[in-house]
């Protein structure tokens, strides 16, 4: 019967008890700080999902350019629309874009890579020279052409962005499997009868998770860009679903008009990539001493 | 006067009211030309001993004591002082030769680096007393150039250039931490037989590190064997061998294999005379943390007495400059 | 234990096995690297038998091709005179219940990820998968504590544990599918000699009181000699010498297996190697 999902996962992040991770976590300042600005990103995200202190799609023209207020934290814009509410539903939008697209690249990236590594041989050599073929295209770049040919919108610019996430993981598990690959308890499994794809599943897998983990989040801030890149270019999320790189775009025209219409967007972009860097530098930092530790 | 002499060396770690004692007051003296075997198991504080003369302590641990090299307290000196003394006049060869050489610098910069440093030599210069060196451990240039790298060269080879690279400047002191480890049994006889050597040569004092006994008894003249962070017995070799006292060296002498008679089974017959079990100590190492007020091998001990657990043994000396820390000791130096 | 057959229970012959080394050139042919270069030899039920050399001699890729971990270039390793390379996937899985391996390095040869009962019970999992839960528990636990560690210890992960304690789980884990023969490469090696004393009386008492018969590979000659009934001695692929251990030992006939023996430090200062005793220094100060 084989092990459930669930000791797998807990295998992998838990092996020494959950006292040693909380000491480590909270000696990390990178982690902590990161992980604040990590989760109250997503929180807001969670919470324009059901509720924003004013509705996004309404434009009431008399409140436009209205500055700092108590009626309004961070004041409107140019259709009289509150921007609290506005980033709220930003933040939605890119939350939503860098799961799907990294989960895109996850999904495939890793499979691919820990064949790569479990099979060696020929298709090693082709799912890396594909790989490679892949990294030659720069990743923003070529985010803009297809969704430029294939039409603009939230949609495709997922995938666009999904499919450069796909090399890199695949990069990096195929790597990091290899390595674990030579140690001698994979040796051991193959004694005890098991095939490749058991041995990636209960042992490669857990034992790289790690690696995965830190590279997600970095992932995660580099989706979030480029997702505000495309709305910026209006090639990503079409209005009228809000989104900080259309923001942007918008507050152009009225920099001097009106400049909080830029920085309030440009702010919630770069501090939720922040955000998301640190923590994954801080989870590094964590991790990776246990991962010497255990020798 | 010795060359080298330790006084109640004792190094830290950890919180100033909780420390764990990594070395619990290490005696040991050294004479030149003369060769002393650091016996013991891991754990036991032998390489860290080593790290504590050449001042290469991990950040955390402190050292405290005297370590007296030629009458110079290494403890107090400050960092910049030995720098100066390292290489040049105490050297270190470590176990692993791989990890101790730059796998992408030529080995014979690497053996020239320390006399540009030390001695201020320019690079021709240099390089012509470091082809001498390496030719006087066996890698004379018309077969090794200096332009080899480390990973061109076998692991015998590899601790050839760091025994170069440790005598280039002429250090008086060597301290090798287990140098033949890594190494298969023959070439580690060709190594040790190079070092005895060279220490003779120079007349040089040698500090030589090992967990196997057979090592010391044939390449050391006195030993000092250590546990939990403290030598427990020392002497000139053949003495401590003829006349072990200490209850840990009797135990480690009974479980090494060769020491034992062997397999049981006569030639070529299926005979079934049980193989011979292995004399053991019982039990294992304890961790840092545990220093216990008395004898730290009270726990493993087969001839612990009641006053064991609380009282420290001091080394009492028996024939001969040799000695044992132990409390149960008879003049003679049988355990009663 | 199966009344012994008149065969042995390991047969290896002429096994060849090589390497293919980096390209040196864009054309002509790959070089190629013989580890292993027409070895023979058998091991009768019950034996143990060693395999001694130094590094870069082949021993560990033998013990590779053995357990078939690795696929030989010509030759047959033949348990109770089954060719395992002749065989398909499934039945060499299903073989390998009898025949289990003990790897060298205590700290790689155990996933850090799983605890000691899933590192144990792992091959039961493919090899005897009719166990149930429960059993399988049990049994973990009664191999647990016949090779000195505690029932209780299951739950645990390996970094809590000691060298010479995870040497233990990893024998644990060889004989829990009570394999008929178990393939030891350098199984006591890492380890501390009063730890190492320990580990191999306990591999004494587990192959006279179960009858295994063992496969030594190792570099130490006092270890061989002192656990071996026969031995073998191996150098740059081959195998120079081979007999009773004591005979090898007392009588060696080959050069190489001479200067191997000569090479070994003993444990005695009568003979010690030291050019010239150095004046009477005292160690006491």
């Amino acid at each position: 019967m084989p092990p459930s999902i669930r000791a797998c996962v807990m295998a992998a992040v838990m092996s020494d008890g959950l006292a040693e991770l909380r000491r480590s976590a909270l000696g990390s300042r990178s982690f902590m700080i990161g992980g604040v600005l990590t989760l109250s990103f997503i929180a807001i995200a969670l919470a324009a999902l059901i509720w924003t202190p004013y509705p996004v799609d309404e434009i009431v023209v008399p409140r436009r350019f209205q500055g700092i207020s108590a009626a309004h934290w961070l004041g409107t814009d140019q259709f009289g629309r509150d921007l609290v509410s506005l980033l709220m539903a930003g933040a939605v939008n890119s939350v939503v874009v860098a799961i799907v697209a990294v989960g895109l690249g996850l999904g495939i990236g890793v499979p691919l890579g820990a064949l790569a590594a479990a099979r060696q041989g020929w298709l090693d050599e082709v799912l890396m020279r594909a790989n490679d073929f892949a990294f030659a295209f720069p990743a923003l770049l070529s985010a803009v052409m297809i969704t430029a040919l294939a039409g603009p919108g939230a949609v495709n610019s997922i995938i666009a962005i999904g499919i450069f996430n796909i090399p890199v993981f695949a990069r990096l598990t195929r790597g990091a499997a290899l390595v674990i690959w030579k140690r001698e308890f994979i040796l051991a499994a193959r004694v005890a009868g098991k095939g490749p794809l058991r041995i990636s599943i209960e042992h490669v897998l857990p034992n790289i998770a790690s690696l995965l983990i830190v590279q997600i989040t970095i992932q995660f801030a580099l989706a979030i860009l480029a997702e505000a890149g495309l709305s910026y270019l209006g090639l990503g999320t079409q209005p009228p679903q809000p989104s900080w790189g259309k923001m942007l775009n918008e507050a152009q025209t009225l920099m001097f008009l009106a400049p909080q219409l830029a920085i309030f967007p440009g702010a919630a972009i770069a501090l939720s990539v922040l955000g998301l860097n640190l923590f994954g530098d801080g989870l590094r930092d964590i991790l990776d001493p246990r991962l010497r530790r255990e020798r | 006067m010795a060359l080298l002499s330790i006084e109640n060396l004792c190094v830290e770690t950890g919180d100033p009211e909780a420390a764990y004692r990594l070395l619990d007051g290490v005696n040991l003296s050294l004479s030149r030309g003369e060769c002393l075997g650091l016996v013991g198991e891991s754990g036991c504080g032998k390489s860290m001993t080593a790290l504590a003369i050449m001042g290469l302590l991990p950040r955390g641990m402190r050292a405290r004591g005297r370590i007296l090299l030629d009458g110079e307290d290494l403890i107090t000196a400050g960092e910049e002082r030995l720098c100066a003394l390292r290489g040049r006049k105490v050297a270190m060869v470590f176990q692993e030769p791989m990890t101790a050489l730059n796998p992408v610098v030529p080995i014979g910069r690497q053996v020239a680096e320390g006399l540009r440093l030390h001695l201020g030599l320019t690079r021709h210069e240099a390089e012509q007393r470091a082809a001498h060196s390496l030719g006087r451990v066996g890698l004379s240039t018309d077969r090794f150039p200096l332009s080899l790298f480390p990973h061109q060269l076998s692991g015998g080879q590899r601790q050839r250039v760091v025994i170069a690279m440790a005598l280039t400047c002429g250090p008086e002191l060597l301290v090798a931490d287990e140098p033949t480890t890594a190494l298969d049994v023959t070439v580690q006889a060709q190594i040790l037989d190079l070092i005895d050597e060279i220490v003779e040569e120079y007349g040089m004092g040698l500090i030589l590190i090992t967990h196997d006994l057979g090592i010391v008894a044939q390449s050391t003249d006195s030993m000092a064997v250590m546990y939990a962070g403290r030598v427990v017995e020392e002497g000139p070799t053949a003495e401590v061998f003829a006349q072990m006292a200490h209850p840990y060296t009797r135990g480690l002498f009974a479980a090494m294999p060769s020491h034992a008679t062997g397999s049981g089974a006569a030639t070529g017959s299926r005979t079934e005379t049980p193989r011979q079990r292995l004399v053991t100590i019982p039990g294992r190492v304890a961790d840092a943390s545990f220093r216990p007020e008395g004898c730290p091998f009270v726990s493993r001990c087969g001839f612990a007495t009641d006053h064991c657990s609380s009282e420290k043994p001091l080394m009492r000396a028996l024939a001969q400059g040799h000695g044992a820390a132990c409390l149960n000791l008879s003049p003679e130096g049988d355990v009663r | 234990m199966t009344v012994a057959s008149g065969q042995p229970l390991l047969q290896v012959e002429d096994l060849v096995r090589e390497y293919r080394l980096p390209q040196r050139g864009l054309f002509g042919p790959t070089p190629v690297f013989r580890a292993v270069n027409g070895v023979s030899f058998s091991v009768e039920r019950g034996r143990s038998f060693g395999i001694v050399g130094e590094s870069g001699c082949g021993k560990s890729t033998l013990a590779r091709t053995v357990m078939g971990l690795e696929a030989p270039l010509s030759g047959r390793v033949l348990l109770e005179g089954q060719d395992i390379f002749g065989l398909a996937p499934g039945e060499l899985r299903r073989l390998r219940r009898r025949f289990q391996m003990v790897f060298q390095d205590p700290y790689g040869s155990l996933d850090p990820r799983f605890t000691v009962e899933r590192v144990v019970a792992e091959p039961l999992e493919v090899l005897l998968p009719g166990l149930s839960r429960r059993e399988r528990l049990e049994r973990v636990g009664e191999t647990l504590e016949s090779v000195g560690l505690k029932a209780s210890d299951t739950g645990r992960y390996p970094h809590e544990f000691s060298g010479g304690q995870r040497q233990r789980i990893a024998i644990a884990r060889a004989l829990i599918t009570e394999p008929d023969l178990i393939v030891a490469d350098e199984p006591v090696s890492a380890l501390d000699v009063s730890v190492q004393a320990q580990v191999l009386n306990l591999i004494m008492d587990l192959q006279e009181r179960r009858g295994l018969t063992f496969l030594f590979i190792s570099h130490d000659l006092s270890v061989v000699r002192h656990i071996t009934d026969e031995v073998a001695v191996m150098y740059a692929g081959e195998i120079v010498e081979t007999g009773p251990t004591r005979e090898v030992f007392v009588n060696p006939q080959h050069d190489y297996t001479k200067s191997l023996i000569d090479a070994v430090p003993y444990p005695d200062p009568r003979r010690s190697r030291r050019l010239k005793p150095a004046g009477r220094t005292g160690g006491v100060g």
